[in-house]
């Protein structure tokens, strides 16, 4: 399967902006807006400097669309990959994990009971301080696939995995985040 | 296949079935010998999927970082305490009005008078960025990309005064469209708009003074359409006649930077109605 953003037309709206259509490019942008805007709020939990971040992501694009070959990554993939190696830049120069201590996790969890489970209601703040507890790869396949919307192959090509591993990473991020979700420790080793 | 692959392959395509817009029940009613393994999995993903789209940034916000986009990123969102490299906006103030006299009112040397193609015409360029960028206010700024706007122009005349002109035209008309759309964005920051008061300056029984904030963004307003308006009084019939009389190859892309300058320019009129 596709991933959501793959939608028709989205090629050519890139080549156009290659060679410059600023008009292509606003239509490209608009249509990834959202999802990396959202994928940088998930990871640095701050609105102002999301804004910041989801602006240097599209700069960087518009700065090296010329250089984007089709044929490599696809395209919205080459995008949330320069977002991430945004984000481990910023953390590598502000020496910061990005993430909530772990004793804050019984703070953070929702309701101990099964019954509410399926109710359970998210902020952004608290689902960001969450993924704080998984591990980078596991953070980074929840956001490709539920953020960014990309599919198992495309998150793989992304990061540079194999599907199989994709899956089992997709499979632990949402074990730990059930757990964290419903106030139970992560087992040893998993967060 | 162990059962804890199939559980995973099984999770895998509910997921993508749910990212396409299945309901979680509907995911497990495909599985039904993995259901209770699946079920607090796709319920954690659904609610992960509901937090995630609750996100949704303003119209402003988009059309801020869109327009520094276009812009390479010069000017940054504005901070509450700090602006550029941590400065205070009333210290960059002086150095600001500094480089805008040095920007809008020539450039030191060969520079002002530097015609893209030129080797000092990146300079004079660079310049003006900076001053956009340390410029404090969005008026300021609205007002100055209007002006850059005016240059773009100049530039352009005196191109084909000297018989020259090639893509030069193009990127030109590029960067105008550009300075369009920058006043109009730069000018909808200004604080102060209070939709609840109706049309500004509006006649009739209901019009007041206006507060301080709203008459400054009035006044910017006006400047800036006026700008933009005689620039297409003098600009449209202009280059459409150097469209016209463009050589055939280069004519479609011409036409091209010429409908967008054109589109973006009436857009920035419509917002500042």
């Amino acid at each position: 399967m596709k991933g959501k953003g793959a939608v028709p037309g989205l090629d050519g709206l890139v080549a156009q902006a290659q060679q410059g259509d600023r008009r292509a490019f606003a239509q490209v942008y608009e249509h990834l807006f959202d999802r990396v805007y959202r994928y940088m709020l998930l990871r640095v939990g701050v609105p102002e400097e999301a804004e910041d971040l989801t602006q240097e992501v599209f700069v960087r694009v518009w700065e090296a669309l010329t250089r984007y070959q089709p044929r490599g990554l696809p395209f919205e993939a080459w995008v949330f990959r320069i977002a991430h190696n945004l984000v481990v830049d910023r953390y590598r120069r502000q020496g910061e994990r990005g993430a909530a201590p772990l004793d804050t996790a019984s703070s953070l969890a929702g309701s101990h009971d099964p019954a509410e489970e399926a109710s359970t209601r998210l902020d952004v703040q608290r689902l960001h301080a969450l993924l704080g507890h998984l591990t980078e790869l596991q953070r980074q396949v929840v956001l490709l696939r539920f953020v960014a919307g990309m599919s198992i192959q495309e998150t793989a090509r992304a990061l540079n995995k194999k599907e199989g591993a994709v899956k089992a990473l997709q499979h632990a991020a949402l074990e730990n985040l059930r757990r964290l979700l419903t106030g139970k420790p992560l087992p040893e080793g998993k967060g | 296949m162990t059962r804890e692959q199939e559980i995973r392959e099984a999770l895998s395509a509910c997921l993508d079935r749910l990212l396409a817009g299945a309901t979680v029940e509907e995911c497990l009613r495909l599985y039904p010998s993995l259901a209770r393994d699946l079920e607090p999995l796709l319920r954690t993903a659904s609610t992960l999927l509901q937090t995630t789209a609750s996100v949704s940034p303003t119209p402003e916000v988009r059309a801020r970082v869109l327009a520094n986009v276009l812009a390479g990123g010069q000017e940054r969102r504005p901070r509450g305490r700090r602006g550029v490299l941590g400065w205070r906006p009333w210290m960059l103030a002086p150095l600001a009005a500094a480089l805008l006299g040095v920007a809008v009112w020539g450039v030191s040397g060969a520079a002002a008078q530097s015609l893209p193609g030129d080797p000092l015409y990146p300079v004079k360029t660079w310049q003006e960025r900076i001053t956009l960028t340390l410029t404090p206010s969005p008026g300021g700024k609205a007002r100055l990309a209007a002006t850059l706007g005016q240059r773009r122009a100049q530039e352009a005349e005196r191109l084909l005064a000297r018989g020259e002109g090639g893509k030069e035209l193009e990127a030109l008309l590029d960067r105008m469209a550009l300075h369009a759309h920058q006043a109009a964005s730069y000018w909808a920051r200004i604080p102060g708009d209070d939709p609840s008061r109706g049309p500004a300056l509006g006649p009739g029984p209901r019009a007041r003074p206006l507060p301080p904030g709203l008459a400054r963004k009035e006044a910017v307003r006006q400047e800036v359409r006026r700008m933009l308006q005689e620039m297409v009084a003098s600009q449209d019939p202009r280059w459409q006649e150097i469209v016209r009389r463009a050589p055939p190859g280069r004519r479609p892309a011409l036409e091209r930077a010429y409908q967008q300058w054109r589109e973006e320019v009436y857009k920035a009129l419509r917002s500042l109605e």
